[in-house]
């Protein structure tokens, strides 16, 4: 069976576009902040992206009678944002292309305070930074939609405009950047380790 | 599960950190998927490495999912703007249904220009009171008198209450648990077909509603049931559902059009003949009499806004009403009755006396 939420949330698409307008302020409420978070990563203005938020769900309701039901309603929302996104950073720079993005940056961020903290292994988040700082923006972009917002393979391939194969290529060389960063502390670690161990055995 | 460990049993950190079933299963550990990853750790040792340095480079890049927050009264404010746009444009107004002309089909013709008229204010005031009443997904949904609620449960099915009702559900379904719902009140059902044969019908594909002393039990289907004071209905419009009730043996199947009435005093169940499509009615404020006993439209008022009413005319009481009443307020059926019945009908506060 599929996943709940996903079907929860296509039953609330389907409402709103019978016209109920409480169904919309669901997905309103669900999807405000995601998109505002997501969208902060290619766009920090503030400003604008509240009114590109409050834009995109203007349109979903202008459109609604339109609108098809997807089948999941996370990546209509993402994707349709972002490429509402792109239009309005486009206006603004008319050099800049709305077919391809490629020169939207994205930023991953700082670390969350939260998480500080906690068992975390200080030295390898330092580490994962500046791995994730080498990697392209669209790479980042493409471990946000895959790790935090967990949209599967094909929907991140048609957001980024990407085969499958190509998305799926785009976040393995990613995370083996990742993961290189990552074991590198070990591979300095691992003979000095092993020769504490010989030393003590023997 | 063998052929999946044997899969996991030669993978690598990248593939790991690729694979599907591996990030759902850190982000979101359910029983089975903690059960799956020791039972492979345990048969292969040497994958012990292998999921634990994929699991720590997940955990180290989720330091980097901080959410940025937007600026404080946002979220509101945009809605604010939205509702006002949408309002401004009639954006939800086209294809809702009640905004199809209220009608009533009179026993008197006189009365058509009076009710209608009055339907018609009301409607107008049907989003307003939907916009405020923004319906959460808790497990318990409890609607007040003379007010309605559309909500979805867990498998999208849809359910409306009617006013003075409450169902209760769990908020997560299995895959193979019995989706079961407990209703008090009046409430329309559109249940999501799962089960292709109702007698291999598993658990995950049965749906089963609880009212106080009956139990239906339902294969993808459209039906109303009502469980007020003293009796318990349950109308069914398509499909087929099958009741069973507390007290009493064997089981019930129902066809569509066929309203089956439990009486908790007597305990006895009575069959009845209905038009499918006049079963919900009520949830899009189209009410349909058809010689329905003055005293069974009272008990509906009562339950379902809360009035106290009284018949002062005992000749009143042997009276039924039939037609088609729209009506998204308990006052546009007082009058309707008034005019039906070519009574008086006094109402201060709840309290209301027909003459």
């Amino acid at each position: 069976m599929s996943d709940p939420t996903k079907v929860e949330e296509r039953g609330w698409w389907e409402a709103f576009k019978q016209g109920d307008q409480q169904a919309l302020h669901e997905l309103y409420t669900r999807y405000f902040d995601r998109l505002y978070s997501y969208g902060y990563r290619l766009c920090n203005q503030r400003d604008l992206l509240e009114d590109i938020v409050q834009e995109f769900f203007l349109k979903l309701m202008r459109t609604r009678q339109n609108l098809a039901t997807p089948d999941s309603v996370q990546a209509y929302m993402f994707h349709g944002f972002r490429m509402l996104l792109i239009d309005k950073l486009a206006q603004q720079n008319r050099r800049l292309s709305k077919e391809n993005a490629e020169w939207i940056p994205f930023d991953m961020g700082e670390m969350h305070d939260r998480m500080a903290d906690k068992e975390l292994d200080r030295e390898r988040t330092a580490k994962l930074k500046k791995a994730l700082d080498q990697l392209t923006d669209r790479q980042r972009e493409a471990i946000f939609l895959r790790y935090f917002e967990e949209l599967p393979y094909p929907e991140i391939a048609n957001m980024l405009q990407l085969s499958q194969k190509a998305a799926y290529k785009l976040i393995g060389r990613a995370m083996a950047v990742l993961k290189d960063s990552a074991t590198m502390l070990v591979m300095i670690f691992l003979p000095i380790l092993l020769f504490i161990i010989q030393k003590a055995v023997g | 599960m063998e052929p999946m460990l044997e899969k996991y049993s030669t993978i690598t950190v990248d593939d790991l950190l690729l694979d599907d079933f591996f990030i759902q299963s850190h982000s979101v550990p359910t029983p089975d998927s903690i059960a799956f990853w020791q039972q492979l750790m345990q048969q292969h040792p040497a994958q012990v490495a292998t999921v634990s340095e994929a699991q720590s480079i997940l955990q180290h890049l989720h330091a980097y999912n901080t959410p940025v927050a937007p600026p404080a009264g946002a979220a509101e404010r945009g809605w604010t703007n939205l509702k006002a746009i949408a309002e401004k444009e009639h954006l939800f107004e086209t294809t809702s249904p009640v905004q199809q002309p209220a009608t009533i089909v009179p026993l008197f013709k006189k009365a058509w220009f009076k009710i209608a008229a009055a339907a018609v204010v009301v409607v107008g005031s049907f989003f307003a009171y939907q916009a405020v009443n923004k319906p959460a997904l808790p497990s318990l949904v409890t609607t007040g008198y003379g007010k309605q609620q559309k909500l979805f449960l867990p498998d999208s099915s849809l359910v409306v209450l009617n006013g003075n009702s409450s169902i209760k559900f769990s908020k997560q379904w299995g895959n193979n648990e019995t989706r079961e719902v407990w209703i008090e009140g009046e409430a329309f059902l559109q249940v999501k077909h799962l089960a292709k044969n109702a007698v291999a019908a598993n658990n995950g594909e049965r749906f089963v509603v609880h009212l106080r002393n009956l139990d239906v039990e339902v294969l993808g289907t459209s039906f109303n049931v009502k469980s007020r004071k003293k009796t318990e209905e349950v109308m069914l419009q398509e499909g087929s559902v099958q009741l069973t009730a507390n007290a009493l043996d064997g089981t019930v199947k129902m066809e569509p059009g066929d309203v089956i009435v439990f009486d908790a005093d007597s305990r006895k169940m009575l069959r009845k003949k209905s038009e499918p499509h006049t079963m919900n009615g009520w949830t899009t404020n189209q009410l349909h009499f058809d010689s329905t006993p003055l005293t069974e439209v009272v008990s509906m008022l009562e339950e379902t806004y809360g009035l106290k009413i009284t018949i002062a005319n005992p000749t009143l009481l042997s009276r039924s009403i039939s037609g088609d009443v729209t009506a998204t307020n308990e006052d546009i059926l007082l009058q309707a009755i008034e005019v039906m019945l070519d009574a008086k009908v006094a109402r201060h506060n709840s309290e209301v006396i027909i003459k």
